[in-house]
């Protein structure tokens, strides 16, 4: 049985308007010990469908379908039972380490206080267990670490010491949200390794979430490509790196700086996406697509399986006979 | 909440005080022909209680408190209007001068808002209000001498923010003077927040007018000056209707000011805002 | 000035002297806005068209130019107007606020005198607006823009929009005057002798001499006036404390501590409402010298014989002195509170400790 298993999960947030879908029946799975990345640009719902997964997101946001993780069902869940699975089955690494961190309370009291409630330890307890954690993420001197406050780490440091904190209850599922992407490059590639050391030492599963194709090639096992909400690619990581089919995804691969590049201009994507709520029934890329043609929308576009675990959903299929892509990373 | 936050009319807070300004406003223009009597004429026995002729009563040299009232509505909400425009104006030349010239213009004139705002207001106006001589002229020019830093600082503010906006800089890089880069590229921005603090000040000016007059260092006996009359009732506190009815006028009045401001600082974004506040 | 550090800085090093620096610098600031102070009190005697020997000598003595041009000599009225401000800023340095023209006694024997008075009502009163403000401020936030919130919305604007004056009088018209709930003006019952002086507030002076009866009717006495007082200032609070709290509920850092799975209760509790108090406190410090200067009007109804009381003397009598001693007296303690407020808030608070 797979560790989480969401199968045709939507999200509808309240607007000025009326409610806009923000996650368009989303599935996929996610076995122990695997990294799922989730790609696509920003507004594509890939931060909705983590924080439903914690249960956090807005007020009045209407959920369905359904998301079972290790055989538990977590849409529709009360908030008491959502305290019980946060931070202790499923824990968050949020994007900006500068705000994510408390200002005002120790390092020592946000490393433990979850701890403390989840595992229902001493105090005392909690706190060697915080300093094995921060010895484990590398932090320098962790005794003097847990009485610092925020302000006195760099952004680096600050990551670390989330990361720490998102594993203190030995959580089977950890969602990073862009963990690296506020943090500059080499600080990014530390944040990087460090996670795919403890997925293998604590058996770990992780849903690494980025706008960054180039980031999630290096530690996922498995693509999830989001578009306005909806998955236009799925898939092991190094065929769809190889043999991308939906021109979106060809559209971020090309937008990667490439190393051995003769071209200096970075080719970006043409236009903007859909607003949320404002989705075309049919390809959502469409509008913004080279090779879209008139069947691309007024219907629902069906899945292509290009292998058993490959999935696309492009009616056109212009990469149908390319060669396989070089993969840089 | 569903209401369209782009509109100020959408805001019912507004449009209260909105409605309630326009009423005192209309009372003030018209009242020869609301009040039933006049005001400073003592035309009725003394102290009577509210009663079918004199709904307000009388005070206590028999003149009708309904009048008073609404004549009050002249001298008060046009001299509270004149307050607020003045202070701000006063405010926003200083905050502008401040924060366009920076270093020690703005140090010198940062300093002297901050020891004006470090005074305490009321008994700053008092000071300046008895030196010059108990007058509501006099009260109108103390009130104003202790509002203009709160605009200073918002303006200051304002324009350091927007100052090395894009459209600035290019402005200035195109050659446009000082004066137009104050006048025409950064008025937009600075309009919307000052009006919405003078909404909120416009209540504060009026409470402090009519406060000075209330202690006697402002409008003077007979006029139908609200604060003056809420202290002709203190003499005679057991006759509650003196005081009640003027208070109530200056409640109303400060009320609707507020009201509209709150609701149009909603409206402003989040940043300016805060500015406000601060 | 206080910029946040972009995160490649490095930590360690900058702790050091930041906090002692800036005590310096705040402390020079207060200073240079206490010279302001004086010179713009200076400034509006100046503006005074009367003459204060006209107001202060009577008809015949007016009539003796020898009377007048010593009376003149006598508060440094002959010298030129830069030198009668050294003179006076000098005798500030010394305590010497300069000699009441109304009571002819020093203005600082005067203060002492009326300044304990204030200085209990304007501490019963910000007992008051932190209690309610406090409790109103939270209500209001944790039921935002819903029907709690929207109530508190209105009453607290009715609140800033009352005037003083016209509340005390309806105050004590309804309390006292009709439901005798509290006793009348003054800060005693008449002809009850006020305890011994030892810090001058009724109601400690009392406990201290172990005369309870006396203390509790002391607090009956401060409890109207006192509650008028607090209006406002409990509209201000309530006010900024919603708007604090709702601020910090929409930091990352309290949608990280939901993820962690801590009970509502404690987020609130650790990560919202703790960084809310600390900014409530601050601006509490400059509400209560708000206060000091706002009891003029509710002291002038409730016949309190405080600072406020004697301003309006002053001012009525144009005793110059008098009315600038009172300024100058708030000012400073206002300077003062602002300036340990912002001390106190950089020790408290983590990030400016070492930001």
């Amino acid at each position: 049985m797979a560790l989480l298993e969401v199968n045709n999960l939507s999200v509808q947030l309240q607007t000025k308007t009326g409610f806009a879908t923000a996650v368009d029946r989303l599935s996929f799975t996610l076995d122990t010990g695997e990294i799922l990345g989730i790609a696509g640009e920003s507004g594509s719902g890939k931060t909705m469908s983590a924080l439903t997964l914690l249960g956090l997101l807005p007020q009045h946001a209407k959920v369905t379908g359904s998301a079972k993780f290790d055989g538990q069902e977590l849409v529709g869940m009360t908030n008491k039972q959502w305290q019980q699975i946060r931070g202790k089955n499923i824990a968050m690494v949020f994007q900006d380490p500068m705000t994510s961190l408390h200002p005002m309370l120790s390092i020592k009291t946000q490393m433990t206080e979850h701890m403390i409630t989840h595992l229902g330890i001493t105090e005392k307890q909690a706190l060697v267990d915080a300093e094995e954690l921060l010895i484990d993420v590398r932090i320098p001197d962790p005794k003097k670490a847990l009485s610092s406050y925020a302000s006195q780490f760099s952004g680096g440091m600050r990551q670390r010491i989330c990361i720490a904190m998102a594993l203190a209850c030995k959580p089977k599922l950890l969602l990073a949200d862009e963990p690296s992407t506020a943090l500059d490059v080499t600080v990014q590639a530390g944040i990087l390794t460090l996670l795919n050391r403890l997925r293998e030492e604590h058996h770990l599963s992780i849903i690494f979430i980025t706008h960054d194709l180039g980031v999630l090639s290096s530690i996922t096992d498995k693509l999830l490509v989001l578009y306005a909400g909806r998955e236009v690619e799925s898939g092991l990581t190094s065929t769809i790196l190889q043999h991308p089919r939906h021109p979106y995804t060809q559209g971020l691969l090309d937008s990667l700086p490439q190393p051995d590049s003769k071209e200096k201009l970075l080719k970006s994507i043409a236009g903007f996406p859909p607003e949320l709520g404002k989705q075309p029934i049919g390809c959502a890329f469409a509008e913004r697509c080279k090779f879209a043609e008139p069947r691309c929308t007024g219907h629902e576009v069906q899945p292509t399986f290009a292998a058993d675990d490959h999935k696309f959903y492009c009616a056109v299929d212009p990469f149908a006979f390319t060669e396989s892509r070089e993969v840089g990373a | 909440m569903k209401r369209n936050p782009d509109s100020p009319w959408r805001q019912p807070l507004a449009v209260i005080g909105v409605t309630i300004l326009a009423i005192w406003v209309l009372v003030a223009i018209f009242a020869p022909l609301i009040a039933p009597s006049n005001p400073i004429a003592q035309n009725y026995p003394e102290l009577l209680p509210p009663n079918a002729h004199n709904w307000f009563g009388t005070d206590s040299v028999g003149r009708d408190i309904l009048s008073r009232v609404i004549y009050g509505a002249r001298i008060t909400l046009p001299l509270s209007i004149m307050l607020v425009i003045l202070a701000m104006i006063v405010g926003t030349v200083i905050g502008a001068i401040a924060g366009y010239f920076g270093g020690w213009v703005d140090a010198t004139l940062m300093r002297l808002t901050d020891v004006v705002l470090a005074f305490p207001g009321i008994i700053l106006a008092m000071a300046v209000a008895a030196a010059l001589g108990a007058e509501l002229r006099n009260a109108v020019f103390a009130v104003v001498l202790v509002a203009w830093p709160t605009y200073a600082r918002l303006v200051r503010g304002l324009i350091l923010s927007s100052k090395n906006a894009d459209y600035v800089t290019s402005s200035r890089l195109l050659g446009a003077s000082t004066t137009r880069a104050l006048f025409v590229d950064l008025r937009p921005n600075i309009s919307g927040p000052v009006f919405v603090l003078a909404a909120l000040e416009a209540g504060n000016g009026m409470l402090l007018l009519s406060g000075l007059s209330f202690l006697g260092l402002g409008a003077r006996p007979p006029s139908a000056e609200w604060g003056a009359m809420v202290s002709a009732g203190a003499n005679n506190f057991d006759k509650w209707w003196i005081a009640v009815f003027p208070g109530l006028a200056i409640l109303t009045a400060v009320l609707a000011f507020n009201f509209l401001g709150d609701a149009l600082r909603d409206i402003l974004d989040p940043r300016t805002a805060k500015a406000l506040r601060e | 000035m206080f910029g946040r550090r972009s995160p490649s800085e490095k930590s360690g090093g900058l702790r050091r002297n930041t906090l002692g620096n800036f005590i310096i610098r705040r402390i020079a600031i207060g200073i240079i806005l206490m010279l302001g102070i004086t010179f713009i009190s200076f400034s509006v005697t100046q503006l005074v068209p009367g003459d204060p020997a006209a107001l202060n000598l009577g008809q015949s003595a007016m009539s003796d130019p020898t009377i007048v041009a010593a009376w003149r000599a006598k508060y440094g009225l002959d010298k030129p107007v830069p030198e009668q401000y050294f003179i006076y800023l000098n005798h500030l340095i010394h305590g010497d606020l300069g000699l009441s023209q109304q009571s002819r006694r020093p203005v600082s024997t005067d203060l002492a005198e009326y300044f304990p008075a204030t200085l209990e009502l304007a501490t019963v009163a910000i007992f008051f607006s932190l209690i309610f403000g406090l409790l109103f401020g939270i209500i209001a936030a944790v039921t935002r823009n819903r029907w709690p919130d929207q109530v508190i919305r209105f009453v607290t604007l009715t609140g800033v929009s009352v005037p003083t004056f016209w509340l005390s009088l309806v105050f004590f018209y309804l309390f006292y005057f009709k439901l005798s709930w509290f006793p009348s003006n003054g800060r005693l019952d008449p002809g009850v002798d006020s305890p011994s002086t030892i810090t001058g507030m009724y109601t400690v002076d009392a406990v201290l001499h172990g005369q309870f009866a006396l203390a509790w009717q002391a607090l009956r006495h401060i409890m109207l006036p006192a509650i008028v007082l607090a209006i406002y200032t409990i509209a201000v609070l309530t006010r900024f404390t919603r708007a604090s709290i709702l601020e910090i509920l929409n930091n990352d850092y309290v949608r990280a501590a939901r993820a962690k799975g801590l009970p509502e209760s404690l987020v609130i509790r650790r990560h919202v409402l703790r960084p809310a108090l600390l900014s409530i406190v601050t601006i509490a410090g400059v509400a209560f010298g708000n206060l000091l200067a706002g009891s003029v009007l509710v002291e002038n109804v409730f016949s309190w014989p405080g600072i406020g009381q004697y301003a309006y003397r002053s001012s009525i009598g144009l005793d110059l002195p008098g009315i600038m001693g009172v300024s100058i007296v708030v000012a400073g303690i206002f300077i003062t509170m602002n300036l340990l407020v912002d001390i106190a808030y950089r020790f408290i608070d983590p990030s400016l400790r070492h930001g």
